[in-house]
């Protein structure tokens, strides 16, 4: 097992005891769903890709792909940003979250 | 994010059109820098749209050069640009700005004094008053001192008991309270008590004054039944003590007579007629109270209906035409009206009654017809019904006479010079 690995768990467990949430402990992207229309996501890293049909959003250690039609970028700031449009589907790409 | 949009509308805002291969990488830097963009809409491949406060320009240019980016203007908002826009129009602001003190100015002044609540006072009276206080079209509504001018009318104007003056907007409306003063003449001189209806005289009693009519005389309109004129006494009569408890005054020496003012109660049988007449066969029309409002404009000859339905659906029906015309101005006559239309639906009938049915419902009616004229104060003794007459042919209509009898007080005071 790898060292990263070890650190990993031990942080996952090290929160879950103190039952602090995983988004500021481990630096996880919380993402949250108004039906299709909106998503709202924290603790980004910016975007690598936009098109109206796809928006990749790197997080973490990994990306976040959110598919849809006619989606816009109705918000950024350092920490949140909002998407809006018809989303059809939310894909967790590469690494480990 | 209301806040956020008021805030961003009063430092102004203005949507860019980003070109260049990757403008992610100027979405993620602007957002790293703390440069808020909203509202990124995809435009075309390597190019998008945004929004951008005004303060974010100057970075966000770095930021373009840094990424290979260029971007343009696209459209101003906010109060700034507002601010420009209006100063290259000063003409306009200019305009808006008399607007509002004009209407200011002018809505500081009365413009309208309205009297309400008087009978006998006239209203050119009480305006007078209140523009000798300070109150009049023209005046300036500070100046005014509304109860300094309520005081002047009250003192000015001898009949009016109260006077309230309430200023709403650029209208004064005076509100007058009269005094009831009793008629003329009466309580001064010396006075009769007449007769206000035909009536036999069932009781008579004389406070003062000298009865000249008698219990069971028939007297008419306008008799003279107390008089206030008290004949001399006749000397050589000698119950002298009788007859001046009887008028109640001091008789007066020698010939002249004496006036007083005659007070008594002179009650009287007074008959009341009453005629009715119900046909056995009734025909005609009358209100279902279903109705119809119909607004119209009437230009010329021409009619447009505003509101209501375009035909109505009664077979039968009152119009009724409630009609508003622009004031004439020096014989311009603006041929524009607007009708307010009532439509009331009616129905005819037929009742077929029997003689007995029709007679009763002619007595009742004839009562009625009776009690109208009775005052209230009357007391009905007796009621009688009088046959009538049906001419030669025989009719189709029952007809009834009543002739109701009160015992009521036709005394009333009447002055009279001596």
């Amino acid at each position: 097992m790898a060292w990263r690995d070890m650190k990993r768990r031990f942080k996952q467990q090290f929160s879950e005891i103190l039952e602090i949430p995983g988004e500021v402990m481990l630096d996880l992207p919380k993402i949250v769903l108004v039906g299709n229309l909106q998503v709202f996501l924290e603790n980004h890293r910016g975007i690598t890709e936009y098109t109206p049909e796809l928006v990749r959003i790197a997080v973490g250690e990994g990306e976040i792909e959110i598919a849809g039609e006619g989606l816009q970028l109705r918000n950024i700031l350092p920490e949140e940003m909002c998407v809006e449009g018809q989303i059809k589907s939310i894909v967790f790409l590469g690494g480990k979250l | 994010m209301t806040l956020f949009k008021i805030i961003s509308l009063l430092t102004g805002y203005v949507t860019v059109i980003v070109h260049g291969s990757s403008p992610e990488r100027l979405i993620n830097m602007a957002s790293t820098r703390g440069i808020w963009l909203w509202n990124i809409k995809w435009v075309s491949r390597e190019s998008i749209m945004a929004s951008i406060r005004l303060s974010g320009i100057r970075p966000l240019r770095h930021i373009a050069r840094e990424t290979g980016c260029r971007f343009s203007i696209e459209d101003r908002f906010g109060l700034p640009f507002f601010l420009s826009k209006m100063r290259r129009r000063k003409t306009m602001v200019a305009g808006a700005v008399l607007f509002l003190v004009l209407l200011y100015m002018l809505s500081s002044f009365i413009w309208f004094v309205d009297v309400t609540g008087n009978t006998t006072v006239k209203d050119a009276e009480v305006i007078e008053a209140a523009r000798q206080a300070g109150l009049a079209v023209g005046a300036l509504k500070w100046n005014i001192d509304v109860s300094r001018v309520e005081e002047a009318i009250q003192d000015n104007l001898s009949r009016v008991s109260w006077a309230g003056v309430n200023i709403k907007g650029t209208r004064a409306i005076v509100e007058i309270v009269e005094k009831k003063m009793p008629p003329e003449g009466v309580g001064q001189g010396p006075s009769n008590i007449v007769a206000v209806k035909d009536g036999l005289v069932k009781e008579l009693l004389v406070l003062k004054g000298h009865p000249v009519v008698q219990e069971g005389q028939t007297v008419n309109t306008g008799q003279v039944l107390i008089s206030g004129e008290i004949p001399p006494p006749e000397v050589n009569e000698e119950s002298d003590d009788n007859q001046e408890e009887e008028s109640g005054i001091e008789p007066p020496e020698g010939g002249q007579p004496s006036y007083v003012r005659a007070q008594g109660i002179v009650r009287a049988r007074v008959w009341y007629d009453g005629y009715a007449e119900v046909p056995l066969v009734e025909t005609g029309t009358r209100p279902t109270g279903n109705e119809v409002f119909r607004v119209c404009l009437e230009i010329g000859d021409k009619e447009i209906i505003l509101w209501g339905p375009e035909k109505i659906s009664f077979e039968q029906y009152n119009r009724q035409v409630d009609t508003k015309k622009l004031p004439t101005w020096r014989n311009i006559n603006i041929p524009v009206e607007i009708n307010t239309e009532r439509y009331l639906e009616i129905k005819s009938f037929r009742i077929q009654r029997t003689p007995t049915q029709a007679r009763d419902m002619a007595l009742k009616k004839a009562i009625e017809d009776a009690k109208k004229k009775i005052p209230g104060s009357a007391q009905i003794v007796n009621r009688r019904v009088e046959p009538v007459e049906a001419g030669e042919r025989k009719e189709n209509v029952a007809r009834v006479k009543v002739v109701i009898e009160t015992l009521e007080s036709i005394g009333t005071e009447k002055p009279f010079k001596p």
